[in-house]
């Protein structure tokens, strides 16, 4: 393969990618609202709010869709070493 | 910041720093005589240059 | 904090900040504009365009960089961290103007679509004075897309602080594939020393300042501290920490803070739920710890937010014996409540 096909791929695998999370973006922020359900926050939250997040919500749209489809209702608590040792120990 | 954040932090740039100090004497090192090409072929244009190429050696080789 | 996200949290302070900011940029970009016009007369109007805007986001890479450690090595220098993600993402903005501008003029209007033509016109990774430069820079400018589109606290959370710093880190890695973009492709052109001289400065001071700074925090890193027969470790003496502040002592792999306010002690996890910032360096406000880089509060008895907020964090544990400060390092989990120690007067204490 020359280095203008391999181009050629990594453009359109990337386009697709791109494509998907937009439209990903718009149903999860606007239409069907999934952010509302993962993040209380964001139930309240302002349409500046929504319009500000759309691009990284674009970027990473897989991890915002694995967590919609197992019905995450509040955001995740952090892993840091007090809190580990908090949880798998005397606590 | 996190403790391991930090470790990170001073790993990184224990290795980054020379690596960029080296980089930066390379890149200037392999400068060639010439520029290679000029950056605005327009501007060449109205500066008079007839001849976008350079002249003599390919550019990255030094003249002897 | 827990109630609805706003797009921006502005106040007036983010306000003049913004201000300043966007009036230096313009300034910076009319200034480089008109200097340009002046030496290099002949230049054509996209070509001024790609150097201006690269050069201003290249300044403000350098100033973003420069903060974390300044604010580490002088805490006058809070007030820049508190602001920081608008000058990350005007710095983003300014670098797409140029990234955008250089694929247009070196690569639109030919067979290959522009992208394409950018990835694959240049595939000379065996020369330095030919490198494929423009692709260091496209690959620094998806990771600075990454970092601007998860400045917002709703990433924040659904991250979580470490995971999104751990991305937030790949700055580093923008910076280096920056650093190789101008000196494999600008400066290969460029005969005036003021590029070289200006890029070579910056790479001083940026690693100087982290190196400095890494220094610093690293033998508060490495004290170990033993436990006595009960298991609380002893920390300081009651007296070596002031009114409304922390002693911060690393127990259990990370930093506890201890704080005194009203006669009595209390110890919390040094990291602030918000964004990881030391909560040991900030002091008591309306009886809450209060974190110095975004003025997350907590309750120093319990280690949870004041209502409506739910933020918490792991408590430990205190005890004053002969106004000598004990610290259980065992970490409690996070909220719960620590029955404070009282510093009594006349030595001694509960």
């Amino acid at each position: 393969m020359t280095p203008l096909d391999v181009a050629t791929w990594i453009v359109r695998l990337a386009g697709a990618y791109a494509a998907a999370g937009l439209l990903f973006a718009l149903l999860f922020l606007f239409v069907l609202r999934g952010v509302d359900r993962i993040d209380p926050s964001a139930r309240a939250g302002s349409r500046g709010f929504r319009w500000i997040v759309l691009p990284g919500v674009a970027a990473l749209w897989p991890l915002l869709l694995r967590r919609w489809l197992a019905g995450a209702s509040e955001p995740p608590e952090e892993s840091n070493a007090h809190r580990r040792a908090a949880a798998g120990g005397r606590g | 910041m996190l403790a391991a954040h930090r470790r990170a932090h001073r790993w990184i740039w224990l290795l980054l720093a020379p690596a960029l100090a080296a980089l930066l004497v390379a890149a200037l090192a392999a400068r060639p005589e010439w520029p290679r090409r000029p950056l605005d072929p327009a501007a060449a244009e109205r500066a008079g240059a007839d001849d976008l190429e350079p002249e003599g050696a390919p550019p990255g080789e030094r003249a002897p | 904090m827990s109630h609805g996200y706003q797009a921006v949290g502005w106040s007036p302070f983010k306000k003049r900040y913004d201000l300043v900011l966007g009036g230096l940029l313009a300034g910076y970009l009319a200034l480089f504009s008109l200097a340009t016009l002046l030496l290099r007369p002949e230049i054509t109007a996209e070509t001024l365009l790609i150097r201006a805007f690269g050069t201003a986001a290249l300044l403000l890479l350098h100033a973003v960089l420069a903060i974390g450690p300044l604010a580490r090595l002088d805490g006058r220098f809070l007030p820049l961290l508190y602001n920081r993600r608008h000058l990350g993402v005007t710095m983003f903005l300014a670098a797409l103007v140029h990234g955008a501008l250089a694929t247009f003029q070196f690569h639109a209007l030919g067979d290959a679509p522009p992208l394409v033509s950018l990835l694959a016109s240049n595939t000379r990774l065996d020369s330095l004075s030919q490198f494929p430069f423009q692709q260091l820079g496209l690959a620094a400018l998806l990771i600075l897309f990454l970092m601007a589109a998860t400045s917002h606290d709703f990433w924040l959370a659904q991250l979580t602080a470490p995971v999104w710093k751990a991305l937030h880190m790949g700055v580093y890695l923008a910076y280096a594939l920056i650093v190789a973009h101008v000196a494999l492709g600008a400066l290969q052109d460029e005969r005036s020393p003021l590029l070289a001289g200006a890029l070579g400065a910056g790479v001083v001071a940026i690693a100087g300042l982290h190196l400095a700074a890494g220094r610093r925090e690293a033998a508060l890193d490495r004290e170990r501290r033993a436990a006595g027969a009960d298991g609380f470790v002893e920390v300081c003496g009651v007296d070596e920490i002031a009114e409304g502040r922390a002693r911060v002592v690393t127990l259990g792999g990370e930093r506890v803070a201890v704080f005194r306010y009203e006669g009595r002690l209390s110890a919390l996890s040094n990291v602030c739920r918000h964004q990881n910032g030391p909560l040991g360096e900030g002091r008591i406000v309306d009886g809450c710890v209060t974190c110095p880089w975004h003025g997350y509060q907590y309750l120093p008895a319990s280690g949870a937010s004041p209502p409506p907020f739910s933020e918490r964090v792991p408590t430990f544990r205190v005890r004053v014996v002969d106004r000598r400060v004990f610290v259980d390092p065992r970490p409690l989990p996070a909220g719960t409540p620590v029955a404070p120690a009282v510093v009594s007067e006349s030595g001694g204490g509960g």
